[in-house]
């Protein structure tokens, strides 16, 4: 596997007079979990489409493992387990019939165990249909996290799950990190990326606007630094 | 990896939201084509099969025409088909973010894309049986092969020309081109909207051929067979092919597909976010009418607008139809005018049928109101194409004779197609009342409607 898990040079995303993302760097090596705040528009979602391939940068590149996600998307994807802000699945399947298509498709295996992380047991031969928000996250999370995918990309995914399950995929975000995995966690929330993330990157307006280590910062300071970015960023002040 | 995990999934899919209906759904769903066939065959006879009324020597030429029309009508359903099912396709959200075979999953989703054109080949066998009993079995037979021929070539040609427009969508080369064409979409919308005419055009080629091949080998005329094979022998060669298209084309659908949602996205955003094209209508209607109208309009212009489109494409079919010095020219163009309507009501049902289900809980609204908003949305839409075709139609009869002339020419083509309109307005605002259940007894009118029409129109 390449040093680099993620390698994003020089991106920039343009939808017609909008900018939605201008000149973002950033590069996360291998064993690291990177916290993506910012406020709604910032960008965030429209970053992580760009890494799950779903959109092409209008400049710039962006890499997976190594691999160029516009080039061998499915190369790619096979690096990737991803959670999208609005995950989509096939209704009429339950999630043990979703997760062994997913793990076959990834020719992987470890479809019981990832219901009993994500406690679907009880409901897994039920139709996705009938799940509730929480539970449809929880089979999207599952299903990015089969075949031990090296980088594992979320958009809001822990947003929204009762605080035990929440807890233990975090738990289980950890672990995969300690044993070599990147993660790229997006969240509204800055307490979560404080409690789990290695490094934090703030985008406002579309711009990285700090990228700091979270053991650089003392209890509360987070958020702080945020809202003092966002606050400079809007009175146009340069990006840090 | 095979198509058979795709085909697997598809198939659970399919056969669970069938069963999840109910029971009443599933009856309506099986009832209703039947009795649209057999209200159809009728009119068919009337509209498309009167040649079997005159002498059989002029029969040939009756069952080339009828035999041709028909897998035209097969072709033009398939490819729609597939872009329904392998680009469009609901199971692309899913499977885009896992690393699957494109060719596996083509090769399942066109499988899924036969079997429900299957369907249309066999209702269309169907309202063909007047020629098995009035000519012979093995005329209809020979119909049959062109169907099924047509269908081959509709749904290979389909894939191949819908995969491909995704690689020309953003191509600099096919900027100039697509410029010409897109209107105010973006250039990837216009790519894969107009892909299927060169393959429709270019299967309908050989569907007609194939159609007069069928008429020979019926006279005895062995190299008949040659034209007759000719659709489904040249798709099924072309096969091989869609599986070289899918593993270029199928990841990167997912992008220009999402692209084009963002590009609307941003536009509406600068230019479109209060104003959509005739929402200056409800200035007119009373207020409790005006704001299912407006619903209704955004609707259909940011969410279904390549059926918005089709009804210029008729409205210029109907030009084209009425641009002739036959009396009949401007009833014929008026009819197709009227269709435009019938297509108009499609997007009134599928907005309703996707209505969030909190405006039908908690919003107070009068079922009436609702369904006026529905009758004046329809009527807005085909208006304008309509004003085209009688325009295009007296233009004509001005240019011939005089301004009596086309005005005369414009009232019958209003004659012929008014009453159309008004009936697909009501139909699209009673139909919709059964929300998603409603689509299929919508179409079903619209056919016997449209059919009707058009074989009182011939009658005339």
């Amino acid at each position: 596997m390449s040093e680099v898990a993620l390698d994003v040079v020089g991106v920039r995303k343009v939808y017609g007079r909008v900018v939605a993302l201008d000149r973002v760097d950033l590069v996360v090596p291998a064993g690291t979990f990177v916290g993506l705040i910012g406020h709604n528009g910032a960008g965030k979602s429209t970053l992580l489409s760009l890494l799950t391939g779903q959109q092409r940068p209008t400049e710039g590149q962006v890499r997976i493992a190594g691999v160029d996600v516009h080039a061998q998307p499915r190369e790619a994807l096979a690096r990737l387990g991803a959670v999208p802000e609005h995950p989509a699945l096939f209704e009429h399947l339950s999630a043990r019939e979703m997760l062994a298509f997913a793990a076959e498709v990834r020719g992987s295996e470890g479809v019981e165990a990832a219901l009993d992380l994500t406690e679907l047991g009880a409901d897994a031969d039920r139709p996705i249909r009938e799940y509730s928000q929480g539970m449809r996250r929880k089979t999207a999370l599952a299903m990015a996290l089969l075949g031990d995918p090296p980088v594992i990309v979320l958009d809001e995914a822990i947003n929204g799950l009762d605080p035990p399950s929440a807890a233990r995929i975090k738990k289980e975000l950890r672990r995969r990190v300690d044993a070599g995995a990147t993660v790229l966690l997006s969240t509204h929330v800055v307490e979560t990326v404080a409690a789990v993330a290695d490094r934090v990157v703030m985008l406002a307006h579309g711009r990285v606007v700090a990228d700091v280590r979270t053991t650089d910062l003392g209890p509360g300071a987070l958020e702080a630094l945020f809202l003092e970015r966002l606050e400079a960023e809007r009175d146009g002040g340069s990006a840090g | 990896m095979s198509a058979a995990p795709y085909l697997r999934v598809l198939g659970w899919q399919r056969r669970r939201a069938a069963a999840a209906q109910g029971r009443g759904a599933r009856v309506v769903g099986a009832v209703v084509p039947l009795v649209v066939l057999v209200l159809l065959l009728p009119l068919v006879r009337t509209a498309f099969l009167s040649f079997l009324d005159g002498d059989a020597s002029g029969w040939g030429a009756g069952l080339a025409g009828a035999f041709g029309r028909a897998g035209l009508f097969v072709l033009t359903v398939a490819g729609l088909v597939v872009h329904a099912t392998v680009l469009r396709g609901p199971a692309r959200a899913v499977m885009s973010l896992l690393p699957v075979d494109p060719r596996g999953v083509v090769t399942a989703e066109l499988l899924e894309a036969a079997r429900r054109t299957a369907w249309v080949v066999a209702g269309t066998a169907v309202v063909l049986l007047p020629v098995a009993l009035e000519v012979g079995w093995a005329a209809w037979a020979l119909g049959l092969l062109v169907l099924v021929g047509a269908a081959i070539a509709g749904l290979v040609g389909g894939a191949l020309a819908l995969l491909g427009a995704v690689h020309v969508a953003d191509e600099p080369g096919w900027a100039p081109a697509l410029d010409l064409l897109r209107g105010n979409n973006p250039r990837p919308q216009a790519a894969i909207v107009y892909a299927l005419a060169p393959s429709t055009a270019l299967g309908g080629w050989l569907v007609l051929r194939a159609a007069q091949g069928a008429v020979g080998v019926l006279g005895g005329a062995s190299d008949g067979w040659l034209a007759l094979a000719a659709p489904g022998v040249v798709g099924l060669a072309l096969l091989p092919l869609v599986g070289r298209v899918a593993d270029a084309a199928w990841f990167e659908a997912s992008v220009v597909l999402a692209e084009i949602r963002a590009r609307y996205a941003a536009v509406e955003q600068e230019d479109e976010a209060r104003h959509v094209p005739l929402d200056w209508v409800i200035r007119w209607l009373p207020a409790a009418v005006g704001r299912w109208v407006l619903l209704d309009l955004r609707y259909g212009w940011r969410s279904q607008r390549a059926w918005l489109s089709a009804l210029w494409l008729l409205a210029a079919g109907g030009v084209l139809l009425g641009w002739t010095q036959e009396p009949s020219g401007p009833v014929r163009a008026g009819l197709l005018a009227g269709c435009a309507g019938w297509v108009a009501g499609v997007v009134a049902l599928l907005g309703s049928r996707e209505e969030p289900a909190f405006l039908r809980l908690w919003l107070p609204r009068d079922p009436w109101v609702r369904a006026a908003a529905h009758v004046a949305v329809v009527v807005a839409w085909a208006a304008m194409p309509a004003l085209l075709v009688a325009g295009g139609v007296a233009l004509r009869g001005v240019l011939d004779v005089g301004f009596a002339e086309g005005a005369a020419r414009a009232l019958r083509t209003a004659g012929a197609g008014l009453p159309l309109l008004g009936l697909a307005g009501l139909a699209a605002a009673l139909w919709s009342t059964w929300r998603e259940r409603g689509l299929a007894p919508y179409l079903g009118t619209a056919a016997v409607v449209v059919a009707a029409a058009v074989g009182l129109g011939g009658a005339g």
